[in-house]
């Protein structure tokens, strides 16, 4: 049963070690300079790109927006949906059908037209990505956790704890809160994930901030200054594997987190 | 008995908005009291309106409820009562016992947790006092410290129960209403079951409100009975004296459709609240009812300390 833990965890750990000290694993910093577009060797691992950097140091460097990027806008989407769910299925009625209905019309936006043309107009960088990632992406947490909430609304235990002397708040903190949880996590990972992908997709398409230091703006670099003319795919690849890999490990924890539920369920 | 009640119900009654505009008149003109160490049964077949008295003394009745008459408790008027003021005295001066413990218990948080909530909550003490008091409770049911750790999924029907009660217990509620306990449950566990409740009242300080279908059990733990119909007190009186020479024909229904009485049903079928007979509600299927009993509702009649709403008796 572990095991399956052990590939994604291990990732996510290279990941966040990478994020938390780059000075640590990358031999230089991202402003040394060499000698431009070097193939790989001893000294530089994936050569380096049109400025002379060294390919390898700006992976580990870019790690960090990356996952901050992702992580972030995933616990905004997460804290603004649990919230509208709670409110909308503890409380029906007017309330009720008001969120819902925003929800509902936020669901139908087109996501990734909507932030290109946000960002051709704001140029993001990366709070704003963050922010507006987010927004974008509450919507389906909200759902999932308001069809959880009235589904335990009027359960003996919830009655139970009024009888307790529990308040409207006490309920819902004490009692809801713990139910809707296992829920709320895969939806965190999997919102982290796409937005991961949807910063990549961004800043190849060169619509957010060109000077901050993310994958997405490296396979971009890569792109724009003659990385896939010269066949260096060792410029563009590394920053790629490295969005697959942490889309990966991030959602397979997601989904073992759902089996390992499901396996519980069926005890 | 005592002389303060701990719960006086004068006059209650309780209407629900019905689907067609019409009123569902769950509850009429009830009166009772229960004093404390006192256990007042309430007995009476599925709908006559035993669960609202409950919901309305615990005031969890849902929004649209007409409720009318009074309900002190301890000197306070809980129809008058705040939610604010509710919140303190659901739990730490009334507490209820559920029908299905192990729904009544949330399967996601462990017993330990569930047990010293409430007592954290009401600020009676911190939370290593709390867990202590709780452990101590659960061991006094026959439970270990491995319960505190369990989820509710994890634990027995009868577990459940025990854990139900040392909540109820923990935090020394002064009235208990437990709603239909036995319902579903088998005999072992009803056996269980009613050594917990005897245990709530011997005490001498809390009353308890029974409320149940069980004949037998309500003969064995009730000091005294009150039999309801279509949401009216049609009987009441001690527990010995109606369970054992019933006056109203309700009442001799009830206890003759036994099995060890004979095992003789009721003729007819009990009424909807939404639609209910003139008159004496149960003369439809009354055999000795007449021409008044159709055409007034019956006055409650007291004689030496038995109280029956009927005409003819």
């Amino acid at each position: 049963m572990k095991h399956r833990y052990f590939l994604p965890f291990a990732l996510i750990a290279i990941f966040a070690a990478m994020a938390t000290f780059p000075d640590l694993i990358a031999p230089f910093t991202p402003t040394e300079r060499f000698s431009a577009y070097q193939a790989p060797d001893a000294a530089h691992l994936f050569g380096t790109d049109d400025m002379g950097r060294d390919i390898f140091s700006l992976v580990v460097y870019a790690a960090r927006l990356s996952l901050l990027i992702g992580f972030a806008s995933g616990a905004v989407a997460i804290v603004i949906g649990a919230a509208i769910g709670l409110a909308a299925g503890w409380r029906t009625g007017i309330l009720d059908d008001l969120l819902m209905g925003t929800t509902d019309i936020v669901l139908i936006l087109p996501k990734i037209p909507l932030v290109i043309i946000l960002a051709a107009y704001l140029t993001p960088g990366p709070w704003l990505l963050i922010l507006v990632l987010g927004l974008l992406s509450w919507e389906s947490v909200a759902r999932v956790v308001r069809s959880k909430v009235m589904q335990v609304r009027s359960a003996d235990f919830i009655l139970a704890a009024r009888c307790l002397g529990f308040s409207e708040a006490s309920i819902i903190l004490r009692e809801i809160l713990p139910v809707v949880f296992p829920v709320v996590v895969p939806k965190f990972v999997l919102v982290t994930a796409s937005a991961m992908i949807s910063e990549a997709s961004l800043s190849f398409l060169g619509l957010s901030d060109p000077t901050m230091l993310s994958w997405g703006v490296m396979i971009s670099d890569a792109f724009n200054h003659g990385g896939f003319i010269r066949e260096m795919w060792y410029w563009w690849m590394p920053p790629a594997i490295c969005i697959i890999l942490g889309v990966l490990a991030i959602t397979s924890l997601a989904f073992l987190h759902e089996r390992g539920n499901r396996e519980v369920m069926q005890l | 008995m005592k002389d303060e009640p701990l719960l006086e119900i004068e006059r209650l009654s309780v209407s629900f908005p019905g689907a067609d505009g019409g009123r569902i008149r769950a509850v009429r003109d009830v009166s009772f009291a229960v004093s404390a160490g006192e256990t007042v049964a309430i007995v009476g077949e599925s709908g006559c309106g035993k669960s609202v008295i409950a919901q309305a003394v615990m005031r969890l009745l849902p929004p649209g409820t007409e409720v009318s008459g009074s309900v002190v408790f301890g000197g306070q008027d809980i129809l008058a009562a705040s939610e604010k003021e509710m919140e303190k005295i659901r739990g730490t001066r009334m507490a209820m016992v559920f029908q299905n413990p192990e729904r009544a218990l949330n399967p996601v948080l462990r017993i330990g947790r569930q047990l010293t909530e409430p007592m954290v909550l009401h600020g009676l003490c911190r939370r290593e006092e709390a867990e202590e008091k709780a452990l101590e409770a659960l061991t006094a049911l026959g439970l270990d410290a491995a319960t505190m750790r369990a989820y509710p999924w994890m634990c027995s029907g009868g577990m459940c129960q025990r854990v139900l009660f040392a909540a109820v217990s923990l935090l020394q509620a002064e009235l208990v209403i437990a709603d239909e306990p036995t319902k579903g449950l088998d005999a072992d566990r009803i056996r269980d079951l009613e050594e917990m409740l005897a245990g709530i009242t011997a005490d001498g300080r809390t009353g308890l409100v029974l409320i149940t279908h069980d004949i037998g059990l309500t003969a064995r733990l009730a000091d005294r009975v009150l039999v309801m119909y279509c949401g009216m007190i049609v009987e009441a009186g001690w527990a010995t004296d109606v369970l054992t020479a019933p006056a109203h024909p309700y009442t001799r229904g009830l206890l003759g459709s036994l099995p060890e009485n004979g095992f003789r049903p009721i003729p007819g079928i009990s009424p909807a609240l939404l639609d209910l007979p003139s008159g004496c509600a149960f003369h439809p299927r009354c055999g000795g009812a007449d021409e008044e009993c159709r055409r007034s509702v019956p006055p409650m009649r007291e004689n030496g300390g038995r109280q029956v709403r009927c005409f003819r008796c």
